[in-house]
């Protein structure tokens, strides 16, 4: 019998390129079996880094991205909480609530319930093979909340635990968190070779560590080379200081470049993939070359 | 050339009391907000600066370390003075409940477990804070004239309008049927063909009964406090709407970025609010060559071929810049860094590049050489 599709996590410092690292994670993945890639509450950014038009929240959607194609979809949670009534048979109290403002209440004020439900949606698509049922996937993409949120997002289950102990929503939690603890979950964190990027991710991986969550790969995204060297030639003064600021910052990575392999491996894990810098907005070319670069180091 | 927004003149008018960031993840408006902080106190004005980064970073970037919940001076700055704090959730909420509820149901209150997974979970309840930490801030400046200028870095929640819209949100939700029905001091609720009994049944199916009592404990002991809440978020609702109020929108030059701020300058103008002007930072501006210098540059083609794809981009982001950003919109460029922003000096340099200002010119020169 199938398992549970494996599920790939991927979070990162904001503005380190989480979403095109999680889109071309997909279709590296895509290689080997159905894949779907999923965003939380993230106002469409999966399907404008694929140039592709909106889809509607809480629809799953089969895209094509970079010729290839996969399944797409923007979880949010009042579309989550509904489905999750439904789960439960109790699909007509939707409207109620939403008229009580219980589901303003539930996505603003109770503790973890919005990211469980938003979570829950994803573990569902993740059974769909095990359970025979329709649209099976072999692996999941999230595209998750970003390193600032990742913990509280993550652990919302066990938030949730402490103050709701009986009632159909409590195993819920529970069943995620083990979902989340499986080893088929892995969270890779995305981050640019800058202190601040670093040292977050390197409390990311402890604090997820901490709470029995597995973390993959860290992928150094937006590398930037050393410039040619400039001839002598080259008199104009505005250029060389342009240049010479190139060089600058293209060697103001290298130590926090070495500081994190030193790190990885005193906490016994393979070494970064490194990811170059690309142009602002990339397309589906650029998709497809990160997938290759993703696909040389994942396996090693 | 685009309108060049002056924030040296913004940071020295006196009549501007708050100084508010919004941006998307990833812009650098921390770094803004630190570097537009140290620029007012270095031109004289007293300056208190919140952030809510959970990263720490700008205590690093301060020469602060442990930077706590209190305001706290930072040193070596000339001129005027500048104090920062950040903010801590789970203290400003307890403080709050102290200042807020009955004193006899504080500690019920802190004890409660709704209150305590509220408390320190981040889903929304950071902007709740941050309106309640900047309440307490502007009453503090008023009454005692420690501060003229308060610097709020907005936090990195879904978006930053949530930050905005918290004292608005606040007020559904205490008078919103859920607190309504849950607190019985309220009294019998009358909704529209539904009976008290059903929702309640059905909250406890979700959340299962023993939650749903603990719920309704909270909810009653916590009016008083939502009380005092909303206070302080109406004094915050009408500073924001004011002229004493500024916004700056800060971005990158990438599409995302300058979406999110088309977004905001839409959302604040729909609330009444114009942005003052829009902070594009980390531009990579290109170096013009006259056509004798790209020509003999050309003899060279691996390093023509580098500031091609400089002058590629540096296009780019200008032509991005152009389509996404409202023309009514005052912009200032700030380039890349060197250095990453964690001392003061370079918080500094940050602050120098926004107050000299650099515009967006409109003209697109390009490569003269085809090759």
């Amino acid at each position: 019998m199938p398992d549970v599709a494996p599920l790939h996590i991927v979070s990162g410092k904001g503005g380190t390129g989480k979403t095109t690292v999680a889109l071309a994670l997909a279709l590296m993945l895509r290689r080997s079996g159905e894949t779907l890639v999923c965003e939380v509450e993230s106002r469409h950014g999966l399907s404008e880094a694929a140039g592709l038009s909106k889809i509607p929240e809480g629809e799953e959607r089969r895209v094509t991205v970079a010729g290839q194609k996969l399944h797409m979809l923007s979880v949010d949670s009042r579309h989550a909480l509904r489905d999750y009534l439904d789960h439960i048979r109790l699909g007509v109290a939707g409207t109620l609530l939403d008229k009580t403002g219980f589901v303003d209440f539930a996505s603003e004020l109770a503790p973890g319930l919005r990211d469980v439900l938003l979570t829950g949606k994803v573990y569902q698509a993740a059974r769909r093979r095990m359970k025979g049922q329709a649209d099976p996937v072999d692996a999941v993409v999230m595209d998750a909340p970003p390193t600032g949120r990742i913990e509280n997002f993550l652990t919302a289950g066990e938030a949730l635990a402490e103050v709701v102990v009986v009632g159909p929503i409590a195993p819920q939690a529970e069943s995620i968190m083990a979902l989340l603890r499986a080893e088929t979950t892995r969270v890779h964190l995305v981050t640019t070779c800058t202190e601040m990027a670093l040292t977050e991710t390197l409390q990311t991986i402890d604090a997820l560590t901490s709470h029995g969550i597995g973390v993959g790969h860290i992928i150094v995204n937006q590398v930037m080379s050393d410039p040619p060297p400039l001839p002598d030639s080259v008199t104009d003064e505005g250029l060389r200081a342009a240049w010479e600021k190139d060089m600058a910052v293209a060697a103001g990575q290298r130590p926090w470049a070495d500081q994190l392999a030193a790190r990885l491996s005193e906490l016994g894990r393979g070494p970064a993939l490194t990811l170059p810098l690309l142009p602002d907005e990339v397309g589906p070319d650029d998709l497809v070359q990160i997938a290759d670069l993703l696909a040389e180091g994942w396996d090693a | 050339m685009r309108r060049l927004f002056g924030v040296g003149d913004l940071l020295s008018d006196l009549t501007v009391r708050v100084v508010v960031t919004c941006g998307t993840g990833g812009v650098g408006k921390t770094s803004v907000s630190a570097a537009l902080a140290v620029a007012a106190a270095e031109a004289g004005r007293q300056v208190v600066l919140v952030t809510v980064d959970p990263a720490r970073r700008l205590a690093t970037a301060l020469g602060l370390e442990g930077l706590g919940g209190e305001p706290q001076p930072v040193p070596g700055i000339t001129g005027g003075s500048l104090d920062a704090l950040m903010l801590d959730m789970t203290q400003t909420f307890d403080d709050a409940v102290r200042s807020h509820a009955p004193k006899n149901r504080v500690d019920e209150v802190l004890r409660n477990p709704f209150y305590k997974a509220l408390s320190t979970s981040f889903s929304g309840t950071q902007d709740y804070m941050a309106t309640e930490k900047l309440g307490q801030l502007y009453e503090q400046a008023q009454a005692t004239g420690r501060w003229d200028l308060i610097v709020v870095d907005t936090p990195p929640s879904r978006s930053a309008l949530d930050f905005l819209d918290a004292p608005g949100r606040l007020d559904r939700l205490a008078e919103g049927p859920v607190l309504q029905l849950l607190a019985p001091s309220s009294g019998p609720l009358k909704l529209i063909g539904i009976g008290l009994s059903q929702v309640t049944w059905l909250i406890s199916k979700i959340i299962g009964s023993q939650a749903l009592i603990d719920l309704q404990v909270f909810a009653s002991a916590f009016e008083t406090v939502m009380a005092g809440f909303r206070r302080r978020a109406a004094v915050v609702r009408k500073l924001l709407s004011s002229p004493a109020a500024a916004f700056v929108i800060v971005a990158s030059p990438r599409k995302a970025a300058l979406d999110e701020a088309r977004y905001f300058v839409g959302q604040l103008r729909d609330r009444g609010t114009t942005a003052r002007g829009v902070v594009v930072n980390r531009v990579s501006p290109a170096v013009e060559l006259s056509a004798d210098a790209e020509r003999s540059l050309t003899l060279e083609p691996e390093a023509y071929a580098w500031w091609r794809a400089g002058w590629a981009t540096w296009r780019a982001q200008r032509s991005r810049m152009l389509k996404a950003l409202p023309a009514s919109l005052p912009v200032t460029l700030a380039q890349t860094l060197e250095r990453e922003v964690t001392d003061l000096d370079v918080v500094r340099e940050l602050g120098s590049l926004l107050v000299n200002g650099a515009g967006l010119s409109e003209e697109d020169e390009g490569p003269v050489v085809d090759v």
